[in-house]
């Protein structure tokens, strides 16, 4: 049985993820797996790999199946969805998309959390939003140019 | 006589040289200062020059050769000297971080003595990974006899509490998580109200009227109420406080005594159940 490369990413990926330096700072990495993955799946395959990354990151964290699992199940659709819309192999775009499916990550979960009673006091989930969206799409940059210029030389060395 | 002198003019003018060198020879005794400054200094004026010159274009190759010679040995040199410099550098470097490692042992040495006998030195393994959360996991848990809703302190202050166990690795809630509460009491001026969780960093205090005597930088100590944190542990220092417009309310910010960013050691006390 063939084993599905990007499953083996998401150890590496969670790994990282709870390193202090990671997981104060509120980057948001299973997240750019979620829309970078999303934009090269179909439907049913990036809703069920935002549907694992969520669950994991969830269960890794405090309480069981919640925000991150409902949210990223959506992120993964969202971008199966935009993939037919735009361009997809170019940094920016996906950098920008990154920065758009982050945002609504972040006000799902906060509006699931309130809807839980959950939620932190509105200016305290600003400044968490802000500095999660900020440092995610900073970091899915430096993702996004890596991951196009790898795609590029395997698959169009011509333009690489 | 002019035939003789005509035949003969080469010797005779080698005769009057030699004799005028006689006559120079024989009487440098009276004025050989004189002498030696008109005709040396004027030698020497126009040869030394040239023999400068000369001595100069001769050792030049050599001074050439010497100077590649040289550079090539400095450079060396440097070279040595520049390794040299880079393992002493990351030799003091290691010396200091041991120093800081011993300092940091030597604290958490000290706090141990401090606590109850049953505290436990736990390692931290994993921080959230979700935005939302704060809290960590460590290398203690049921086996260990961690307990939900043990303390979990460091040595600058408290950490938060144990949320949830499995016999190997428990969940610490932090105090900056939103469902982290803690009582804690002004030191300074006793007044008791309950530090709240914000999601942040910073952390609020809060059910505490407008006219408590509460300033900035006071610390806030636990009180002991509420059955999870034992007594006198430091939360944080007050940094800000904000009077609501009807002047009923005021807003407190607490920023913690521990930087959770920068832990790698807690202790895990006892639920304070255990001593009762």
């Amino acid at each position: 049985m063939r084993i599905p490369k990007e499953l083996l990413a998401l150890p590496v990926i969670f790994f990282v993820q709870q390193l202090p330096i990671v997981a104060d700072w509120g980057i948001d990495l299973p997240l750019i797996f979620v829309v970078l993955l999303g934009l090269r799946r179909d439907f049913p395959a990036a809703s069920a790999w935002g549907f694992l990354t969520g669950l994991i990151q969830d269960l890794l964290s405090v309480g069981g199946i919640g925000p991150n699992t409902i949210s990223k199940t959506l992120v993964g659709l969202g971008a199966s969805f935009l993939k037919m819309h735009v361009y997809r192999e170019k940094v920016l775009t996906q950098t920008f998309l990154i920065f758009v499916l982050s945002i609504f990550h972040e006000v799902f979960s906060y509006l699931l959390l309130r809807w839980n009673n959950a939620a932190p006091r509105a200016e305290a989930a600003l400044g968490i939003c802000s500095r999660s969206v900020l440092l995610t799409t900073l970091v899915g940059l430096v993702v996004c140019f890596f991951v196009v210029r790898f795609r590029r030389s395997r698959y169009d060395p011509a333009t690489a | 006589m002019f035939k003789f002198l005509q035949k003969n003019f080469s010797g005779l003018f080698v005769v009057f040289v030699l004799a005028v060198c006689v006559w120079l020879f024989t009487h440098r005794g009276s004025n050989r200062f004189y002498q030696a400054t008109n005709t040396k200094t004027t030698t020497l004026d126009i040869w030394l020059p040239v023999q400068k010159t000369v001595t100069y274009l001769l050792g030049l190759p050599e001074n050439i050769f010497n100077a590649i010679q040289e550079l090539r040995n400095l450079r060396q040199e440097v070279g040595r000297l520049q390794q040299e410099n880079q393992s002493l550098r990351l030799e003091l470097s290691n010396h200091h971080s041991l120093e800081s490692e011993v300092a940091r042992l030597k604290q958490i040495l000290q706090l141990k003595a401090r606590l109850p006998h049953l505290a436990k030195i736990a390692h931290i393994i994993a921080h959230d990974p979700s935005t939302w959360n704060k809290s960590f996991v460590i290398d203690l848990g049921s086996d260990d006899g961690v307990e939900p809703d043990s303390p979990v302190i460091s040595e600058q202050g408290i950490v938060g509490r144990v949320l949830e166990t499995t016999p190997k690795y428990s969940r610490v809630l932090l105090l900056s998580d939103k469902e982290s509460s803690i009582s804690g009491i002004d030191q300074r001026s006793q007044v008791t109200g309950v530090v709240l969780g914000t999601g942040r960093y910073e952390l609020r205090l809060g059910y505490v009227s407008a006219n408590e005597d509460i300033q900035k930088d006071d610390i806030i100590v636990s009180s002991g109420l509420g059955g999870v944190y034992p007594k006198g542990y430091t939360i944080g220092t007050v940094t800000k406080r904000t009077e609501s417009e009807n002047g009923l309310n005021t807003e407190i910010e607490v920023v913690p005594a521990v930087d959770f960013a920068a832990l790698d050691y807690v202790f895990v006390i006892p639920p304070i159940n255990v001593y009762e």
